[in-house]
C-alpha cells in the first residue's frame, strides 16, 4: 500500500481529493455537520437581515422577559432580544473558535512534527521551549498586556486603543489563544510521530527517496489526524468560552457587543433566578463543537487511504 | 536512556532559572500595587501617606532587584511570608491549600482515567454505532457546560431539591470542606465520612470534564492505531485471538493518553479555580489566582515554581514512558 | 423551572430549624486575611465586619450616629468638660479628650485594660517602621497619662472630628511586649522597604492569623478556631463588661463565619437552611433582590443605606478634554441632563439605591438637601450642547470644529452592575448625539498608576467607580485643587477629574478648621452648590448594603453610620431564646 500511494504523486493528487470528497459525501454525520456549519456561517454573515431585532435595543420595563412571540428566546438583563443577540454573537464566537482551533492545530502540528521527526537538537530546543511556555502563567501576562494598552504612548498602541473596534479585539484574542494554546497539540503530535516514524511504511517511503517534507505531511500526519482533530475540537469550545474571560482584561470584546461567551458569563450571576439563560448560548456552543467534531471525523476518514468506509 | 535522563535533568536547571525570572518579572510588571488599592479604598489618605506606604511596601524598587533578593533567600530555603495572609508562603501553600486540592484532583483524575479509557476503546471499536454517537454527544455536553452552571445546578439539586423531594433521605452539603466543628479528633471514620460527603459533588464535576477529554483522545488514538498496517495485517492473517490484537493496539494507542496525563498531572497541583470557587473548596487554584492579582510575590513564586518544576519533571517522565509503551521509541 | 422557583420559596419558609445551642452561622463571600490587627494594616470591609464581634473601643457610635461609652466610663463632651477646645485669637489651636477606663474593663484573659494599652497602640501607630495606612489624625496626637485608668489625648493641630472619632485604639501591650521588643531590635536603623515590611509581617502574624489566633481581645467574643478557607468560630467572652438585658446566656454564645466565595453557592446555602444570616460582604444586589422576592416568613432581606458613592468622573484636563468640550461645565451639565437616572435606579435597583445629587452622603451632617438636582431633560441637554457649540452632524453625532463627540467610557471590567449601568447610559447619550464607546479594564489596571490619575494625557474621558467614606467625617477633600494628581505630588491626589475651582478650594480649606457646626454646614452648602453647578463628576447613586437574616435574630442591623450589622455584637441574639430587641433595621 505504501508504495502505491507514494509513487505517482503529483498527477494523482487531484483524484485523491476527488476520492476523498466522494467519501466525505457518503459520511452522513459529516455532511449534516458541514451543512450546519455553512448555515451558521451564513447566519453570522447576514445577521443584520436575519435577526428580528436590533441586538442592542433595550427595554428596561421587560428585563429578563420570558419567551414570547416577539422575543422567541426571551429577553436579557437589559430587556434585549436574546435571539438576536445569539445571532449577532455568532460572528465573533465562530471567528474566534474556528480560527483558534485551526491555527493552533497547524502551529502545534508543525512544531510537534519537527520535534518528533528530527529528534536530537531540534527536539531539545523545541521541547524546552514548550516546557517554558507551559510554565508561563497566562493571567499576569495578559494583565501586563492590558496595562500596556493603557500606559503605552507608542503610536501603534495609541492607535489600537483609540480605534479598538471588535475586529482589532478579535485579532488580539485569537493571537493570545494561539500563542498559549499550541503546546498540547505539539506534545501530542511529537509523541505520536516518535512512535510511527520507525514503522515499516515510513522506512519504505524513505527508501523510495521521499523527502522529509513529504514523509512528514503525507505519511505521518494522516496517521495521527484523529488526535489532532480531537484536540482542535476541544479548542473550538475552549476558545468560544474563554473569549469572555479575556474581555475582562480590557483588550477583549467590550459591551454592548454580544458573543456566546459573554452571554454565558453574564448569565452567571443570575443562574439561580434564571437557570435557562445560559442554555441558549450553551446549546449554540455545543452544536458548533459537535458539528466541528463530526466534520473532523468525516474528513479524517475521507483522507485516510485505509479507512473502512 | 539513563544518560538521556541525566542530560534532561541538567537542562532543567537553567530552564527553571529562566522560568523563575520570567514569572517574577511578569508578576511585577502587572499594573497596580498594594498602595494603589489603599488609595482607592480610603478617600482620607494623604499624599505623604502615599509616599510613606510606597517606600514601606517597596513599591518603587526595581523588580530585578526584588527578584535577586527573592532568589538569594530562596536558595537558602527562605521563601518569605505571604503579604496577604501574614504567614510563611510555604506553610500557606503546602500545609493549608495543597492537601485540599489533592483531595479533589487526585481521585478525580484516577477515577476518570479508569472510566474513560475503556469507554474510549468501546467507542472506537463500535465506531459510528448508536452507543458511540451517544458517548460523543454526552462528552461534548460535559465539556461545553460551564462549571459555574453545572456546579450550581448540582448543588441546588443535591443540597436543596433532593433533600426536600426525598424528605432528607438524599442530601449532600452545599459546598465547603467539612461540617463546622468537625476535625480529626472526632475519630477517623467520622472525620473522613464527613469529608467524603463534601468531596462527592466537586469530584464529580471535575470528573465530567476529564472523562470527556480522555475519552475523546482514547477513541481517536485507538482508531488511528487499529487502522494501521500491522493491525490490519494481523487481522488479515486471521489472527485467531481478537484480544491479542486489541492488546497490541491498546499499547500503541496509549501514547496520546500518556501525553495528556503528563500534561495534566502538574495541573493536579494547580487546582481547578472554578470548581474550587463554586464548591467553596479552599484549594490552591484560588490561592494562586488571588495572589497573582494582589501581587503577593512570595506565594506566587512558591506556587508557580512548584508547578514549573512538576511540569518539567513530568515532561521528562512522559518521554521516558513513551519508551516503555513503545520500545521502538529511542532517544539518542 | 417555575417549579423550582416555587419550591425554593416554599423551602425558605420551612427549612430553617431554630438553632438549638444559641449559635449563629453567617455566610460571607470573602475570607478576612487576618483579624484583630489593632493597626488595621489591611482595611478590608470583611475584616472590619468580623472584628466588630471581638473588638471594643473607648466609645462607639450607634445607628443614628450618637456616641455611647464602652471601655470609657463616660463620653467626653464640651458640656461635661471632658472634651476641650483650646482657643487662641478666636481660633481653635488644639483640642483634647479625657477618658477614664471602666474599672471592670478587662481583656479576655482577665487582665485589666489600662492606659498603657492605649499608649502602646499610639506609639506603634506612629512608629516610622510601621506601615499603618493612614497616620492622620494621630500624627498630631499625644497621650498624657494621669494614672492607670485615666488619660488625656491632645490633638495639636486640632482634629476637627475629635469628638466623634478621636478615641485612640488599643492593643494588648503586655501580651505584645515581647514581640514588639523583638521587632524593635531586629529593625533598628533599617530603611523602609520590603525587608522591614517582612519583619512587621512576622510581628503582626503572631497575633492575627489563622495559625496564630488573637489570644486576648477586648470585645464580647473571642476567636476559638479558624479553618483557613472554610470557617471561623467565635465564642462568647465572659470577661466582657457590658451585659445585655436579661443576661448574656439568653444571647448568641457562638458565631461561625462560613467562607463561600461564589455568591450563587452562598444562595444555595441559604436555600438549604445552612445559614442564619449573610454578611454585608455576600450577596450581590441582584441576588438580594431575588432573595427578597422569594423570602418566606423565616427570612428577610434588607437594603440598608450605604456609604458608598457611585459616580462618573469626567476628565477635565488635557488637550483631548478640551477638544471634546469636557472642560466646559455646560457640556458636563448637558451630559447629566440627558440621562434618566431616576428611571435607571428604578429599573435596575427598584429604587433601593437612590439617585445622588452631590458627593455628600444624605446622612452626613453637612449634607445640603436643597442642592441643585438634575432631572432628565433632553431638550435642555440639547440646548446646553448647542450653547457650547456642539451641533448634530449628518450622522446625528454632535460636532464642533470638525471634531465629533465620541467619548471613551471606562470602569472596572467584570462588574455586572456597572456594565449594565454603562450600557443604559450609552443608549441614552446616543439619543442626544453623544457616541460613547465602552472600554473597561481589570481593576488593577483601572486603579493602577497609568489610568485615572493620568487624565492630563487623555487616557480616559468618563470613568465610573465609587468612593466609600464615613458620612460623619465628610471633609470635601476629593475635589480640592491641591488633590489633583500630578507629577509634583507623585500622582497621589484623588481629584481625578482634575477639576480646579478656587472658590471651592478656599471654602474647603476654611472648613478644615471650622469647629462651629453651623458655620461649617454653611460652607458646605456653598461648596455643594458650586460643585453641583460645575459637575466635575456625574453623581449616580449611593449604594445600598443588602444582607439577609432569619427574622428571629435581633439587633443585627445597621445604617450608613454603623456600616456593619455586627456593630452591637454583645446584644445579638435569638428572640425565641429570650434576646431583647434594642433596635431594628429601618
Amino acid at each position: 500500500m505504501t508504495a502505491t500511494t507514494t509513487a505517482p504523486a503529483e498527477q494523482k493528487s487531484y483524484s485523491t481529493f476527488q476520492l476523498a470528497m466522494r467519501k466525505l459525501r457518503r459520511h452522513r454525520a459529516a455532511m449534516i455537520s458541514l451543512t450546519f456549519i455553512l448555515l451558521i456561517t451564513l447566519v453570522a454573515l447576514f445577521a443584520g437581515v436575519i435577526a428580528p431585532h436590533d441586538p442592542n435595543a433595550q427595554d428596561l420595563a421587560n428585563t429578563y422577559g420570558p419567551p414570547s412571540r416577539n422575543f422567541p428566546l426571551g429577553q436579557d438583563d437589559l430587556g434585549r432580544d436574546l435571539f438576536s443577540r445569539i445571532i449577532y454573537g455568532s460572528r465573533i464566537s465562530l471567528a474566534v473558535g474556528f480560527s483558534v482551533a485551526i491555527m493552533s492545530a497547524l502551529l502545534g502540528t508543525f512544531m510537534g512534527l519537527l520535534s518528533g521527526f528530527f529528534g536530537g537538537r531540534t527536539d531539545t530546543v523545541i521541547s524546552r521551549f514548550i516546557e517554558f511556555m507551559l510554565c508561563l502563567p497566562t493571567l499576569p501576562l495578559q494583565l501586563v498586556i492590558s496595562g500596556l494598552f493603557v500606559s503605552s504612548d507608542k503610536p501603534f498602541i495609541v492607535n489600537l486603543r483609540n480605534n479598538m473596534g471588535p475586529s482589532a479585539s478579535v485579532f488580539i484574542i485569537i493571537s493570545v489563544f494561539v500563542i498559549f494554546g499550541w503546546m498540547t497539540n505539539a506534545r501530542l503530535v511529537r509523541g505520536e510521530v516518535m512512535r510511527i516514524r520507525n514503522l515499516e511504511y515510513v522506512d519504505a517511503a524513505r527508501a523510495l527517496g521521499a523527502s522529509n517534507n513529504r514523509i512528514m505531511w503525507r505519511h505521518l500526519v494522516p496517521n495521527i489526524l484523529g488526535i489532532i482533530i480531537v484536540s482542535a475540537t476541544f479548542d473550538v469550545g475552549g476558545a468560544i468560552l474563554g473569549e469572555a474571560a479575556l474581555s475582562f482584561l480590557g483588550f477583549g470584546i467590550q459591551p454592548p457587543v454580544s458573543t456566546w461567551g459573554n452571554m454565558l458569563s453574564n448569565a452567571q450571576e443570575v443562574v439561580l433566578q434564571y437557570p435557562w439563560l445560559p442554555f441558549y448560548p450553551g446549546l449554540a456552543i455545543l452544536f458548533t463543537v459537535l458539528a466541528f467534531n463530526f466534520l473532523g471525523d468525516g474528513l479524517r476518514d475521507a483522507f485516510d487511504p485505509r479507512a473502512r468506509h | 536512556m539513563l544518560s538521556y535522563a541525566l542530560r534532561r535533568i541538567l537542562q532543567m536547571i537553567p530552564l527553571l532559572f529562566v522560568i523563575s525570572l520570567v514569572i517574577y518579572g511578569l508578576t511585577a510588571l502587572q499594573p497596580g500595587d498594594p498602595v494603589d488599592q489603599m488609595i482607592f479604598g480610603n478617600p482620607h489618605i494623604r499624599p505623604e501617606d502615599v509616599v510613606r506606604l510606597r517606600e514601606a511596601y517597596g513599591a518603587d524598587t526595581p523588580w530585578f532587584e526584588k527578584y535577586w533578593t527573592w532568589l538569594t533567600h530562596a536558595m537558602r530555603g527562605d521563601f518569605g511570608y505571604s503579604r496577604d495572609f501574614s504567614i510563611p508562603a510555604t506553610q500557606f501553600i503546602f500545609q493549608q491549600r495543597l492537601p485540599n486540592t489533592l483531595l479533589l484532583t487526585v481521585p478525580a483524575l484516577i477515577l476518570s482515567t479508569l472510566i474513560a479509557i475503556p469507554l474510549g476503546i468501546f467507542s472506537a471499536v463500535r465506531q459510528y454505532s448508536l452507543p458511540d454517537y451517544i458517548l460523543t454527544f454526552l462528552s461534548f455536553i460535559a465539556s461545553s457546560a460551564p462549571v459555574f452552571w453545572i456546579g450550581v445546578m448540582v448543588l441546588f439539586l443535591f443540597a436543596v431539591w433532593l433533600p426536600q423531594a426525598t424528605n432528607g433521605a438524599i442530601s449532600l452539603p452545599p459546598g465547603g470542606l467539612g461540617s463546622a466543628g468537625m476535625d480529626p479528633s472526632a475519630g477517623f471514620a467520622a472525620f473522613w465520612g464527613d469529608r467524603l460527603k463534601y468531596m462527592i459533588l466537586p469530584v464529580m464535576v471535575l470528573m465530567l470534564r476529564e472523562i470527556s477529554s480522555t475519552l475523546r483522545y482514547m477513541r481517536a488514538s485507538f482508531l488511528d492505531v487499529i487502522n494501521q498496517d500491522f493491525v490490519r495485517t494481523a487481522r488479515a492473517k486471521g489472527l485467531p485471538n481478537r484480544s491479542v490484537i486489541y492488546k497490541h493496539a491498546l499499547r500503541n494507542s496509549l501514547i496520546p493518553i500518556v501525553t495528556i496525563l503528563g500534561l495534566s498531572i502538574p495541573g493536579l497541583f494547580s487546582g481547578a479555580v472554578l470548581t474550587e470557587t463554586v464548591f467553596s473548596w479552599p484549594g490552591i487554584g484560588r490561592a494562586l489566582l488571588d495572589s497573582l492579582v494582589s501581587k503577593d510575590f512570595n506565594v506566587v513564586m512558591v506556587c508557580l515554581m512548584t508547578l514549573a518544576f512538576l511540569t518539567v519533571i513530568f515532561q521528562l517522565i512522559t518521554d521516558l514512558l513513551y519508551g516503555l509503551v513503545d520500545p521502538r521509541i529511542r532517544y539518542n | 423551572m417555575k417549579k423550582i422557583v416555587a419550591l425554593s420559596a416554599f423551602l425558605l419558609g420551612a427549612a430553617l430549624a431554630s438553632p438549638a445551642n444559641n449559635s449563629l452561622v453567617i455566610g460571607t463571600s470573602q475570607e478576612p486575611p487576618n483579624i484583630m490587627d489593632p493597626w488595621v494594616t489591611n482595611n478590608l470591609a470583611i475584616s472590619t465586619e468580623v472584628n466588630q464581634w471581638m473588638g471594643a473601643g473607648l466609645t462607639g457610635r450607634n445607628n443614628d450616629g450618637s456616641l455611647y461609652a464602652d471601655i470609657a466610663t463616660t463620653v467626653p463632651t464640651l458640656a461635661n468638660g471632658l472634651y476641650k477646645e483650646n482657643k487662641s485669637g478666636g481660633k481653635v489651636v488644639s483640642n483634647s479628650l479625657t477618658y477614664t477606663i471602666r474599672p471592670d474593663a478587662k481583656w479576655s484573659d482577665g487582665t485589666p485594660i489600662t492606659t498603657a494599652d492605649f499608649e502602646f497602640w499610639l506609639k506603634v501607630e506612629l512608629d516610622e517602621r510601621v506601615p499603618a495606612p493612614q497616620r492622620y489624625p494621630w500624627d498630631g496626637a499625644k497621650i498624657t497619662k494621669k494614672d492607670d485608668k485615666t488619660f488625656t489625648i491632645t490633638f495639636n493641630p486640632p482634629y476637627l472630628f475629635a469628638q466623634v472619632a478621636g478615641a485612640p485604639g488599643l492593643a494588648p501591650s503586655k501580651q505584645m511586649a515581647a514581640g514588639w521588643a523583638a521587632f524593635d531590635s531586629a529593625t533598628k536603623g533599617m530603611k523602609p522597604g520590603e525587608a522591614l515590611n517582612d519583619q512587621w509581617t512576622k510581628f503582626i502574624s503572631q497575633y492575627t492569623t489563622s495559625s496564630n489566633l488573637p489570644q486576648v481581645v477586648a470585645g464580647p467574643f473571642k476567636p476559638t478556631s479558624w479553618k483557613p478557607g472554610n470557617s471561623l468560630t467565635l465564642t462568647r467572652n465572659t470577661n466582657y463588661w457590658r451585659k445585655p438585658q436579661g443576661g448574656e446566656s439568653k444571647y448568641i454564645q457562638s458565631v461561625i463565619y462560613r467562607f463561600i466565595p461564589n455568591t450563587n453557592t452562598l444562595k444555595v446555602n441559604i436555600l438549604s437552611g445552612q445559614l442564619d444570616a449573610v454578611a454585608t460582604v455576600g450577596l450581590t444586589f441582584d441576588q438580594a433582590l431575588d432573595m427578597q422576592k422569594r423570602q418566606g416568613n423565616k427570612f428577610t432581606t434588607f437594603f440598608a443605606p450605604g456609604a458608598v458613592w457611585e459616580h462618573i468622573d469626567v476628565n477635565t484636563r488635557g488637550q483631548r478634554s478640551k477638544d471634546l468640550g469636557l472642560d466646559d461645565a455646560r457640556v458636563r451639565q448637558a451630559l447629566l441632563y440627558s440621562v434618566d437616572r431616576a428611571a435607571l435606579v428604578k429599573a435596575m435597583f427598584q429604587g433601593k439605591q437612590p439617585v445622588s445629587n452631590t458627593f455628600v452622603n444624605p446622612l452626613a451632617p453637612v449634607y445640603d438637601k436643597d442642592v441643585m438636582a438634575y432631572g432628565f431633560d433632553a431638550a435642555k441637554a440639547k440646548s446646553l450642547f448647542a450653547a457650547a457649540g456642539w451641533k448634530p452632524g449628518a450622522d446625528g453625532i454632535l460636532e464642533k470644529n470638525g471634531k465629533k463627540m465620541i467619548l471613551n467610557f471606562s470602569t472596572t471590567a467584570g462588574n455586572a452592575v456597572r456594565e449594565r449601568v454603562q450600557q443604559i447610559l450609552q443608549a441614552q447619550w446616543k439619543a442626544v448625539g453623544v457616541q460613547v464607546n465602552i472600554q473597561n479594564y481589570p481593576a488593577s489596571v483601572f486603579f493602577g498608576p497609568d489610568m485615572l490619575s493620568k487624565g492630563e494625557s487623555g487616557k480616559w474621558d468618563l470613568a465610573m467607580y465609587a468612593w466609600s467614606a464615613d458620612p460623619t467625617l465628610e471633609g470635601g477633600d476629593l475635589f480640592k485643587s491641591s488633590a489633583i494628581p500630578n507629577a509634583a505630588n507623585g500622582y497621589s491626589g484623588q481629584n481625578n477629574s482634575g477639576w480646579s475651582n478656587a472658590e471651592y478650594s478656599k471654602l474647603q480649606k476654611q472648613s478644615e478648621t471650622e469647629f462651629n457646626a453651623a458655620a461649617r454646614s454653611k460652607q458646605f452648602a456653598q461648596m455643594q452648590a458650586i460643585w453641583a453647578k460645575e459637575l466635575p463628576s456625574l453623581p449616580m447613586y449611593f449604594r445600598a448594603n443588602p444582607y439577609t437574616r432569619v427574622n428571629d435574630l435581633v439587633n443585627y442591623d445597621m445604617t450608613a453610620i454603623t456600616q456593619y450589622p455586627t456593630w452591637d455584637a454583645y446584644r445579638i441574639g435569638w428572640a425565641s431564646k429570650g434576646a431583647v430587641s434594642a433596635h431594628t433595621q429601618k
